[in-house]
């Protein structure tokens, strides 16, 4: 156990070291930078070399490349992410702004989206044939709608048509995450993003439901006269479950994904709006900190999935692999 | 005596294809029955139909079935749960997998109890005696099935069947996979069981030995597919020690295969010289297991070497060994000479595909949906020859799929075990590889299959000079086929030599036990 948890250990080393490579190269490999934003194009235009170094400066951005990659990872390791170009606040307290608005939608709508797609796959299962296939096509069916436009359909009908809930924002007034004006802002956005999100789940749900209810224990319980439901409740869910919570863990990177395009079309004040203005201004030093945040975050989920795989099948607490 | 279990003409199809065609079948109040018939023969489905059980696609078209005078066709759902696992204790086929996999097998047992109304105490109570019954002790209550052998999950399935004293037992082919001396232990606990409960027996078996050690009366039923044929009149009850009337199987200790053996001088292909190999049990660290000590074995061209010993014996470690698909810890295997771990990458993967293994495990060794005739074309292709339809359908006939024509655009998934394991016999022949690897390739076959099969395997020698390493607890069939035997025991050669040297004059204990045990 111990020679694997060190092994595993060094895999999540090896990937938050690229990462940081990554996130410190990417918002740099695009065209533009903060400068220009700043102070417009024709007046960055217009500035001299050293002026331009001057105003890059502030933002630690001035140094050549390798020094600035020094100064970003000695900043995470020290817990300082630098000064957001957008902002003018240090990354960290824009980020922790941020992010409970984040963790709200994320984890709403993740568990919400887990929570339906078992429901649904369950259901499906209980009765096979025309409710089961029922039930996939309505899946499908509200999968295909791309986030954004089904984000701006409610707010179109929802908001804007019907005026039942606020169209923007997370919160009326500042401070308190608690309260009935958040979660009507939050109720639109946490739909869309359930939605979007459920299909993948389901589909795994329900073949892995099938697959383990054609399994000899299955039939076994059933010459033991166990129930139906009893059959589904105590003998498939458990079984049924590994790849369901790997598919749920590694969706959790698409759902922040899903995340970025939702925030921004409802302008919730969430980690993904920060990203997508910090890619507007090509504010590097915030794009690097979410990106890295983001990146821990997906790898926590995994590491987490790892560690319920041993709860969930006891063959993989001793080998320490999944069988297959 | 009044008739517990009376079927009457019973009519399965799957959609529109016949499963079983009429069949009928009685069990009175504590007599033993034996269902027999040869795999695909709807021994099962028949069984399923009559408790309610038949999966979705499957419907029962005409006929009665009765328990006790009570219609079980027209018994609700509820009734019939009711019934099974109380007064109907049913061990399904491949109890190897009838068992979560992530239950403890002691509360799978008491699942069996409280379904049917026992408290949680009561049955955790009743749990130790029915675990002793069967032979197991406390302790295999806490244990998750994957650390359970083959033989204590049967136990276990046992012990759920059992568990509310029901009138009738069904074990669908209980003994499946397990090697000889357990397979003997199981069934003397069956009868063991069927004089103390006073239980009636069905015992569902492709395996007329199975049934003639434990049962008063048989019942057949036809080839799949054929029309509905007149159950088979009932057969004296056979003598307890009587050997299997099967007319192709003969006693162990009699006559032998008195063909042609290649000769002693033929050039060695394979030799495994001093091998050990050893497992470590939990990944990384953990006491290292020796699963073979100091190995010594040469096969040479030609030859069918029969390997026989009991499960954990070594004799799949061995197997893989052969095929270098794993590496020996300790020793040296050669191929025509070369040693093994010396082959380059390259050099490797073309030995590879002049050998060919054929899994114990018929289910999983070929994939689901491909049809039969890409299964069989993939060595060849492996190998860059053109698979020709002909060839296949000839490979087919000759692991006896016939008429071979209609298995071609099958998929696997629509065979019995027993035919997944005639084609993956046929595979290795139509790839007409140096060496093939049999692990237990006959397990599911009824007698007149495996003999079939066994005389395929010979003419393949015959016909291309395979080298085949045989597999195999059956030591009737190793008599037929093997030209030499090897006996192994935890990991050692303990006997070797010619067939018939080594089973008219055993010399090693554990030869003895298998030969005594074999039915």
């Amino acid at each position: 156990m111990t020679r694997l948890l060190s092994r595993k250990l060094t895999q999540y080393g090896l990937v938050l070291a690229l990462v940081l490579v990554v996130s410190f190269a990417l918002p740099r490999l695009a065209p533009g930078d903060p400068v220009t934003y700043l102070l417009g194009p024709e007046e960055a235009a217009a500035l001299s070399p050293a002026d331009r170094d001057r105003v890059a400066g502030q933002f630690g951005l001035d140094a050549p490349l390798p020094a600035q990659f020094v100064d970003y990872v000695g900043g995470v390791l020290s817990g300082d992410l630098g000064t957001s170009v957008r902002y003018g606040a240090p990354v960290a307290e824009v980020l922790l702004d941020r992010l409970p608005w984040t963790l709200l939608l994320v984890g709403g709508a993740g568990l919400l989206a887990a929570a339906l797609a078992l429901w649904a796959a369950v259901a499906g299962a209980r009765r096979p044939g025309a409710r089961d296939t029922d039930i996939l096509g309505g899946v499908l069916l509200l999968s295909a709608i791309p986030p954004f436009f089904l984000g701006m359909l409610l707010l179109a009908v929802v908001s804007a048509e019907l005026g039942l809930l606020p169209a923007y924002g997370a919160s009326s007034a500042e401070g308190g995450l608690l309260g009935l004006d958040v979660l009507e802002r939050l109720l639109l956005p946490l739909v869309t993003l359930t939605v979007t999100t459920t299909a993948v789940i389901y589909l795994i749900a329900r073949t892995s439901l099938l697959t383990e209810l054609s399994q000899g224990y299955v039939r076994f319980a059933r010459a033991k006269g166990v129930g139906e439901r009893a059959i589904l409740r105590s003998h498939v869910l458990r079984n049924a479950l590994l790849p369901i919570v790997t598919v749920f863990m590694v969706s959790f990177g698409d759902v922040l994904g899903g995340a970025v395009v939702i925030e921004t079309v409802f302008a919730y004040p969430g980690l993904g709006s920060a990203i997508y203005e910090g890619v507007l201004a090509r504010d590097f030093p915030l794009l690097q900190g979410a990106l890295l945040l983001v990146a821990v975050a997906v790898i926590a989920a995994n590491a987490l999935a790892d560690a319920l795989y041993a709860t969930i099948d006891p063959r993989v607490r001793r080998t320490g692999e999944v069988p297959a | 005596m009044s008739d517990l279990l009376e079927l009457e003409g019973l009519h399965v199809a799957y959609g529109d294809r016949l499963a079983v065609p009429g069949a009928s079948l009685t069990v009175g109040a504590g007599e033993s029955v034996g269902l027999v018939g040869p795999s695909g023969s709807g021994k099962s489905t028949l069984v399923a139909a009559a408790l309610g059980l038949l999966p979705g696609e499957a419907r029962v078209d005409g006929g009665t079935a009765r328990f006790r005078g009570e219609d079980l066709l027209a018994a609700s759902p509820g009734r019939l749960r009711a019934l099974r696992g109380a007064q109907i204790g049913y061990v399904t086929q491949d109890a190897m997998r009838a068992l979560n996999p992530t239950m403890r097998a002691g509360r799978q047992v008491a699942e069996a109890m409280t379904v049917h109304g026992a408290s949680p105490p009561r049955a955790a109570e009743r749990l130790g005696e029915l675990l002793a019954l069967v032979g197991l002790a406390a302790e295999h209550a806490d244990a998750y099935p994957h650390e359970l052998s083959g033989g204590q999950r049967q136990r276990i399935a046992l012990a759920a069947a059992i568990a509310n004293e029901p009138d009738l037992l069904v074990a669908d082919e209980p003994t499946t996979g397990l090697d000889v001396v357990v397979q003997r232990r199981l069934l003397d606990l069956l009868s063991g069981l069927r004089e103390r409960m006073g239980l009636a027996l069905l015992l569902i078996s492709h395996d007329e030995r199975v049934v003639a050690r434990l049962c008063d009366r048989v019942q057949r039923l036809g080839p799949w597919g054929q029309p509905p044929s007149p159950v088979q009149p009932v057969r004296p009850a056979a003598p307890r020690a009587g050997r299997g009337d099967a007319p192709a199987y003969e006693n162990p200790h009699a006559s032998a295969y008195g063909g042609s053996h290649p000769p002693a001088t033929a050039a060695p292909l394979l030799e495994l010289r001093g091998v050990s190999a050893t497992y470590r049990r939990r990944a990384g660290r953990g006491r290292a297991v020796p699963a073979l000590r100091e190995v010594d074995l040469t096969l040479r061209r030609g030859e069918i070497v029969g390997l026989v010993g009991r499960s954990g014996a070594g004799k799949s470690t061995l197997a893989l060994l052969a095929l270098g698909l794993i590496a020996p810890s300790a020793g040296e295997v050669r191929i025509e000479g070369r040693p093994l771990a010396a082959l380059g990458r390259r050099a490797r993967r073309q030995q590879r595909s002049r050998m060919h293994l054929i899994f114990q495990d018929a289910y999983d060794a070929l994939p689901e949906r491909l049809t039969v005739q890409r299964v069989l074309a993939e060595p060849l292709v492996i190998q860059g020859r053109r698979p020709d339809r002909e060839g296949l359908a000839d490979a087919l006939a000759r692991a006896g799929l016939r008429p071979a024509e209609a298995f071609l655009g099958r998929t696997a998934a629509e065979l019995s075990g027993g035919e997944r394991q005639r084609l993956a016999l046929a595979r290795a022949i139509a790839a007409r590889p140096q060496l093939v690897v049999a692990d237990e390739p006959t397990s599911m076959l009824d007698p007149d299959l495996r003999i079939e099969l066994i005389d395929g395997m010979r003419a393949a020698r015959d016909r291309d000079g395979t080298t085949f390493l045989f597999i195999t607890h059956d030591l009737v069939l190793a008599r037929r086929v093997c030209d030499r035997l090897v006996v192994l025991a935890e990991g050692r050669v303990v006997e070797h030599g010619p067939v018939e040297q080594v089973l008219a004059t055993p010399c090693a204990p554990e030869t003895r036990t298998l030969l005594e045990a074999a039915l």
